[in-house]
Order: C-alpha cells, then structure tokens, then sequence
C-alpha cells in the first residue's frame, strides 16, 4: 500500500526528530549556565556535537537514498529520515547558538544551515504537491500526448488554413512558427512566454497566443462566406492549441520548480559543510 | 455488415498497401492493439473514433475528448458517404464507393513523419540546461574552506599582523562574540589571549594586565586542602565574548560551592558561617571592633552585633540622640538643628564616609575656650603639650600687657582663686563665636623668658594650671575625650581617638545606592546616648528589601552583590596562581616543570595591598 515518506512507518522518524526537538529545548530551558547562552557551555558543545554530527549524516542521507538497491533500509525510509531530522537541526543548532549571532563565520555557517533546510522543506512542499496537480492539470496524459496534442492542432491548423485567405493564412503560419516553448531558467521557472508573431509586416509578442487569436476573431468578425466558415474553424482549433500550450508552460514551470529547489540545496550543503569545518576549527584553533 | 479497410503505409516516397476484411457493425480506430482499426502512431489515442456500420449508413464517431476533421471541418460525430475525406491526427481516412455494391471500404493512409517531435524543439526541462551542480558545490565548498580557514591559517605562519594588514581574509571572521567593553580594543588581537592555537586561553595572558588581581584566599593558610581549588584558571570563571554582560559571574553558585559547607572541603577551623543564600541561608552580621591595648597600640576583634560585648571603644564620648534631636541644640543665640549628614559624608562612589574631624565637623559649637574674661580666646586643638605652651604663651602676653599698662596682674590669680573657693563654674555651653582667634601668635616666649620675674612666673604658671585645669577636667576637654591623669609635665593624657572606619571590611555597602532610604531606618543614632553604642544594622534590617537570587518579592541579590572574590586583602594572583599536586603552594620546581616560570618572575604587589583591620584572623568577614 502506498504511504507518503512523511508517514513511513507510522511516523517514526517525526517522533524520532520531536524528541530530539524537545528534549534539546527541555535542557535549554532547565540550563542554568553561569555565563550567558552560548555555544561553549556544556550544552551548548552537547548541542552542537549532535547538530554538526546530524548536518554530516544528513549529508550522507542525502547521498545514500539515491542508491535505490545498494545496503539496507528503504529509499522511502532514509528519505523520511532525512526530512524530519533535518527540521529538527533547525531546533538543535538554533538551540547551541544560544541566539548569539554576528557577522562572523560562525553565524554564516548557521545562515547556511538554515538556507538548507527551508530550500528542503520547500522540496518537500513541491514534492507534496506539485505532482498531483501536475496530473490533473494534463489530465493524467503525459506531457509527451499533450506535445502530440499540440502537434495535431497545429498540422490541423496548417490544412485549415489552405483554405483561407492569404492574410488569415500568414497569420496562423507565423504564430505556429514562432511559438517559443521553455526556454532558460527563468524562462521555465517563470513560465516566461517569448512566443512572438508577425502582424502587419511587424513581429510583435504573442504571449499566450493571444494576440494571434484576438486578430483571427477579428478577421472573423469581417469576413463572410467561405472565408468565414474557414476561419470560424481555424479559431475553434486555434484556441484548443493555444489552451494546450497553456498547459505545457504551466506543467512547464511545476516541472522546473520541483527540480530546481535541488539545484540551490545541494551546492549550498557543500558550502555548509566548508563552513562547519570553519566554524570548527576557529572555534578550537583559539580555544 | 462487410467493411474492407485498405491500409496505406506511406513514409517518404515508399508506399505499402494491405487490404483487411472486417465484419460486425462496430470498428474501433485507436493506437491500442484491441483496435479494429490501427494506427500506429504515437500521436493517435489508444482509443480515438468508432465507425458504426448500419444498414447502407456509415457513421464515424469520435470518443470522448477527441475530435476529427472532416472535410476540413472540425466534428465529433458524422455520417460518412463515400467521397468524404476524414483526417484522424493527420492520417486521411478516405470513403470509397464499394465496389460490389454491399459494405463499405474505406481506405486510411498512415503518415509517419519523420518531422521532428514538437517537444524537441524546445528546452522544456531544467535538466536539459545541464546546471553544474557538481562544480558548483565543489567550487563553493573549497572557496569558503578557503576563505574561512586555509587563507587565515597562513597567519600562524607569517604572522597574522600581515594579514590583516592585507586585503586578505583574516582571523576577524573567527571572532566568536563581542568582547566585553574593556576588552573590545583587543577585538582585532585574537593572538593576544589565544597565544598558543588549540590551547585554552591561559591565565599569563589575563595576568600580563591584571597583575594586581588578589587571591580569594591566603594561600599559605588554606592551600593544605585538597579540595580548595578557588584559585583555578581566570578563564573558569570569566568567560568573555558574550557582549558586555558576560565576563564576571554573578551567581550564587560561584560562592555556594565551597561556602555550602566549608568543613566539607577540609575548612573546619574557619570562623566564616556556612552561606548559600542570603535570605535563606546566611549567618547574622559580625562586625569588626577595635580596642586598645595597654601600649595604645589598637587590634581588632569579631563580634556578633548580638553579642553582649559589643561596644565600642573609642576613647570618645559622644551622645547621638541629643545631637540628631529633632527639637535642635540651643546654641548662644539660635537652635542648632543637626542631621546625619550635617557630619557623615559618604566618599565619591558611597562605600565610605569621609572622616568626622573636630575642625570640620565639632568645632563650630565646641569651641575651646578657656578664659570666661577672653571670651574669643580658643586653644587649637592638638596635643596638650602644645596647648600647655600656648596658654603660657597667652598669659605671659597678659601679663606683661598689664603690667605695662599699671595694672595689678596679680588682681586676676587672687579673683580666679576667690571663684575657685566657691561653686564650680559651669561647662559653658557650646556655641559660635565669630571673632573667635586662635591664641597660637608668635608672641613673647623668648622676650618673655628673659624679662620674667619670678613673680610673674608664679602667677602666669598659676593662672596657666587654672585654665588647663578647667579645660582638661572641668569643661572642654572632657566633654568629648577620655582624659587619664598621668605623671610627668603635662599632668593629664587624653586618650587617643580611634573611630571603625570599616565595620565589615570584607562586605562592599554603598551608601550613594541607598541614599533614597532614611538613614534612621539602619542606624539607631536617634535614641543612642553613648558612643559606646555600635549602630550598625543587622542581617534583619537588610533582608526586609534584599532577598536571595531567586527571590520573587525581594530585590535579588547575590553574594556578589555585596562581596568581592578577588580579595584586597590578599596577595595578588601573579603570586601564587598554582597549587601543587599535594594542596600545598606549588614551588619553584613545580612550576619549572609545568613550564610556568613566568610565575616566578611575576611582581609581588603584597606590601601595596596591606592587610585590612582584621587582625590576626585570617579570614574573617561576612
């Protein structure tokens, strides 16, 4: 039976990460150090030792639940390792700061930390949800039918418009042609439309075909007869493409955005881990 | 009914043409292999249309969400009569008349294009913008390696002064916290506490400035225990970078430690009560009172302020009530009303209070007049040798005076006799004079001694004995001193005069923090009539506003509050900041060992710090 990794095992590893959550806030709060909370009082070391040995286990999870075969435990348990005991680093590691924090490498390595885990609980936000909407938005075909769609309307359109007028023609043939789909990262993530389209000699934006669909009607609204019936079909089609490609972008854009959380939490784990050594290794070098 | 489909496979010039017989009334159009009718083409649904075949009509229906063209218009639904032209997803769908005349045929050419899907001619996913992930991290993992500790570390090597002399990266990113206030110069000199890397901050750094810091004890007298270690390292206690709050201890718990229970560490002979906490667990006040010893010379005693002993010997005499009363003190000519501060001053910073002097404080009312017929003659007050010579000095000048003038000097010994036969003149009552003149002119001693007859040396002697008589025993003097007779040429010793300037020398009180409180409301001066009385409050009168640590309806206060650690009695820090294995004071070999040496060469500021009035105890004080 299917079961969410925020769910695997009943839950195990959130119960896992609140104890630690909250017995780590328990002796913050019972502490009574002599000096003001900081990282170097004895809980502020404890807490630290547990923070900086999650953030490398962590790390590691994030590698070894890539490994789909290898070793044991399940992907869908290190996952739900992973998640949980990294929101609750946020607890442990906010705890061993002691909320002193200055422009220095110490609280960089934290800034870092922090970025870490809100890009993550941003993955885990998309990977909630963007998939089921992504079907639904598709109407569970996949994004290759829906191009195949887009593909038949357009060799549709093309047939249709052999039978209209030069201009009408022209029209259509140049907002097939300069339909720009995806593109760069901003263009993805965005959904950024640089669909362009030639009208009266100039190219103009055609963002979302709208503007190649507001001046088919309004060739339609002026013709009569065969013209007319011609183009009444060339914009029922036109229109269905224009909604299809709507949803290319916007399946477009989900894709990317699911996929691009990744591209900022890995390389800034990396900084983490540099800036943990740093963070460490100052800490000691002037005891 | 018969349907003969004709299959036309073309791609590019080829064509291949397949003929299939279909009976029954129903064929499906799709991709699936369950189709009547396939068309193997991604673009097409594995379920798209449905022919229907009837009785001479042939209808073509499409399943839900498709659509078709037929004869160039779009429909869902259409009867097919031969001739028409359907278009399926770009394959043409043709109705040929049949040839025997029953069925139908129809004939579907499948175009498979070799045009390039239209998916491909785009950037549709983020992978396909092959971001460097891997450089990336890898890039940023050792630039902040770089920066954070490779770069900084150089400076261990060539001296961290070049670097942060250089726009490059140096130890100031380490810098855990703000340093305390006094220490913020040094924010951009780790090196000067954090000398040797990876070692804990040693205490010949914190020395090096703070060479006068005292001991918490005599080290010599308690270093024996094994488990006296309040002479640890600075850094046990004074934990900098914390911002400016954090750098001395203000806790219970620093003191409670041992003060639990010294006898626990080995402290058994200590005179000091056992204290945690001063609303719930602190011994009443001591104070430290002074005496004279035969020799004059003055030592000072422990005494509980409940103790039946408990006065105070000052050799002065003093009443408090009648100076502080609130009705006043008649004066010659007007009321004299006193208050506390009219004498008690605190210093600058209120932890003590300036002296109480005869000249500032008593000589305006207790003026030392000593002749009723020279009413603005006072004597200085000093030693009763001088005050002897002065008077002579006077007298002399009378004398003589009125023997130039043709008067009977004589006339005034036989009148004082005559006075002195009868009722003793009263004391006369304290009061200002404002012509009053200090009798100590450079007058005639020399002159006098060579031109004096011995009459007059009998009658200026005896009018000098009369006046000295009356100053010492009747009416000056003795109204604030102790006077003893004596032998010898001054006939009578006034007893020095030694006020407590310390009561409770290990306890800091500041008078400028309780200076919004009646002074009344500690001391007792307005109901005490002897000097002998010791006005200090009791740990009573201070627990009705202080409170322990934790006190909720009190004012919180720690030992710290009142007490110091580092001691002013006590030999500086640099002296003695070791302790041999043993418990005792480590010695020089010791600490040659250890590498410590430095200790040795460190100055010794003992004789600076002079033991305070607490006598031969060696710690005392509450």
């Amino acid at each position: 039976m299917h079961s969410s990794f925020l769910s695997h095992a009943k839950g195990r590893y959130f119960w896992v990460a609140l104890a630690l959550s909250a017995f780590s806030i328990f002796l913050y709060v019972i502490d009574d150090p002599t000096e003001p909370p900081n990282g170097g009082t004895w809980l502020g070391y404890s807490l630290g030792t547990i923070g900086a040995l999650l953030i490398v286990w962590l790390a590691y999870l994030g590698k070894r639940k890539r490994n789909f075969v290898r070793g044991w435990g399940t992907v869908k348990g290190w996952v739900s390792a992973h998640v949980y005991l990294g929101a609750s680093l946020l607890v442990v590691a906010t705890l061993h700061t002691g909320f002193q924090f200055a422009w220095n490498i110490h609280t960089f390595a934290f800034a870092l930390m922090c970025l870490v885990i809100l890009s993550g609980f941003f993955g885990i936000f998309v990977y909630r949800t963007y998939p089921t909407a992504q079907n639904e938005l598709k109407k569970n075909q996949t994004i290759d039918d829906t191009f195949t769609q887009v593909e038949d309307f357009e060799a549709q359109l093309m047939r249709l418009a052999a039978d209209a007028s030069n201009g009408a023609r022209a029209l259509v043939i140049s907002a097939i042609e300069r339909t720009v789909i995806g593109g760069g990262y901003l263009d993805q993530l965005l959904g950024r439309d640089n669909s362009s389209l030639v009208l009266d000699g100039r190219v103009v934006p055609n963002s979302d075909q709208a503007p190649a669909l507001d001046a088919l009607v309004e060739r339609l609204a002026r013709s009569e007869g065969d013209e007319n019936k011609a183009l009444n079909q060339i914009v029922k089609v036109f229109n269905s493409r224009k909604k299809l490609i709507g949803v290319i972008r916007k399946d477009i854009r989900m894709q990317a955005t699911i996929q691009v959380w990744l591209l900022f939490h890995v390389p800034v784990t990396f900084a983490l881990i540099a800036a943990l050594i740093a963070h460490i290794f100052s800490v000691f070098v002037y005891y | 009914m018969q349907l003969t489909v004709r299959y036309i496979q073309s791609k590019g010039t080829t064509r291949e043409i397949n003929e299939v017989v279909f009976n029954g009334d129903r064929a499906t159009i799709g991709r699936g292999s369950d189709q009547t009718i396939q068309v193997q083409d991604r673009r097409v649904p594995l379920a798209h249309s449905m022919l229907i075949l009837s009785e001479n009509r042939l209808e073509l229906k499409a399943e839900r969400g498709q659509s078709f063209t037929h004869n160039n218009q779009s429909s869902r639904q259409k009867e097919l009569v031969p001739g028409d032209l359907v278009d399926i997803l770009g394959h043409e769908l043709r109705v040929l008349p049949s040839e025997e005349g029953s069925g139908f045929l129809i004939e579907i050419e499948i175009k498979i294009s070799d045009v390039e899907p239209l998916r491909n001619r785009f950037t549709t996913g983020l992978k396909q913008l092959r971001f460097p992930v891997r450089a990336l991290s890898w890039g940023m993992f050792w630039l902040i390696l770089s920066v954070g500790v490779l770069i900084p570390s150089v400076g261990f090597f060539v001296g961290m002064d070049v670097l942060r002399d250089s726009p490059l990266p140096d130890d100031s990113q380490w810098l855990t916290g703000e340093l305390h206030a006094s220490h913020a110069l040094l924010s951009n000199e780790c090196d000067a506490c954090h000398v040797v890397p990876f070692e804990p901050a040693r205490d010949q750094e914190c020395l090096a400035c703070h060479e006068n810091v005292t001991q918490h004890f005599d080290a010599d007298f308690l270093g024996s225990s094994d488990n006296v270690h309040a002479n640890g390292e600075c850094r046990d206690c004074h934990r900098d970078h914390n911002g400016p709050d954090g750098i001395v201890r203000y806790d219970q718990k620093l003191c409670a430690d041992c003060h639990s229970s010294l006898s626990k560490i080995g402290l058994e002979s200590s005179s000091l009560g056992n204290a945690t906490d001063f609303s719930e667990n602190h011994p009443p006040f001591k104070v430290s009172v002074l005496n004279m010893s035969p020799d004059q010379s003055w030592d000072v005693s422990r005494l509980a302020l409940s103790s039946p002993d408990l006065i105070e010997s000052s050799n002065l005499k003093f009443p408090h009530d009648v100076h502080v009363s609130e009705e006043g003190i008649e004066d010659l000519d007007s009321v004299v009303v006193l208050t506390c501060d009219s004498c008690h001053v605190a210093e600058k910073g209120g932890l003590s209070m300036k002296p109480v002097t005869m000249e500032k404080h008593c000589a305006d009312c207790h003026q030392l007049t000593f002749d009723p017929d020279a009413p603005n003659r006072v004597v200085p007050h000093g030693s009763p040798k001088d005050l002897l010579q002065q008077l002579e000095g006077f007298y002399a000048y009378e004398f003589f005076q009125q023997e130039g003038q043709g008067l009977d000097p004589q006339a005034k010994v036989n009148a004082y006799n005559i006075e002195r036969l009868g009722e003793q003149r009263d004391a006369r009552r304290p009061g200002r004079r404002r012509d009053r003149q200090v009798i100590n002119a450079p007058m005639f001693a020399q002159t006098a001694s060579n031109a004096m007859t011995q009459q007059a040396k009998e009658t200026i002697d005896l009018r000098v004995a009369d006046a000295a008589a009356n100053l010492f025993e009747r009416q000056t003097c003795t109204i604030c001193h102790e006077i003893s007779p004596q032998e010898g040429g001054v006939p009578w010793k006034v007893l020095p005069v030694k006020l407590t300037d310390d009561w409770m020398p290990l306890a800091e009180f500041s008078h400028d923090s309780h200076v919004s409180m009646d002074c009344g409301g500690c001391h007792e001066a307005e109901t005490s009539a002897d000097a002998a009385d010791v006005l200090m409050p009791d740990i009573k009168n201070c627990q009705e506003c202080h409170g322990g640590e934790h006190s909720e309806d009190l004012l919180q206060s720690t030992c710290i509050t009142c007490h110091k650690f580092h001691l002013d009695n006590q030999e500086p820090m640099t002296a003695e900041s070791l302790f041999h294995p043993d418990g005792v004071l480590a010695d020089k070999d010791f600490l040659a060992g250890l590498g410590k040496e430095w200790i040795l060469e460190a100055k010794l500021v003992r004789d600076v710090h002079g033991k305070p009035p607490v006598g031969n105890e060696k710690s005392s004080g509450q």
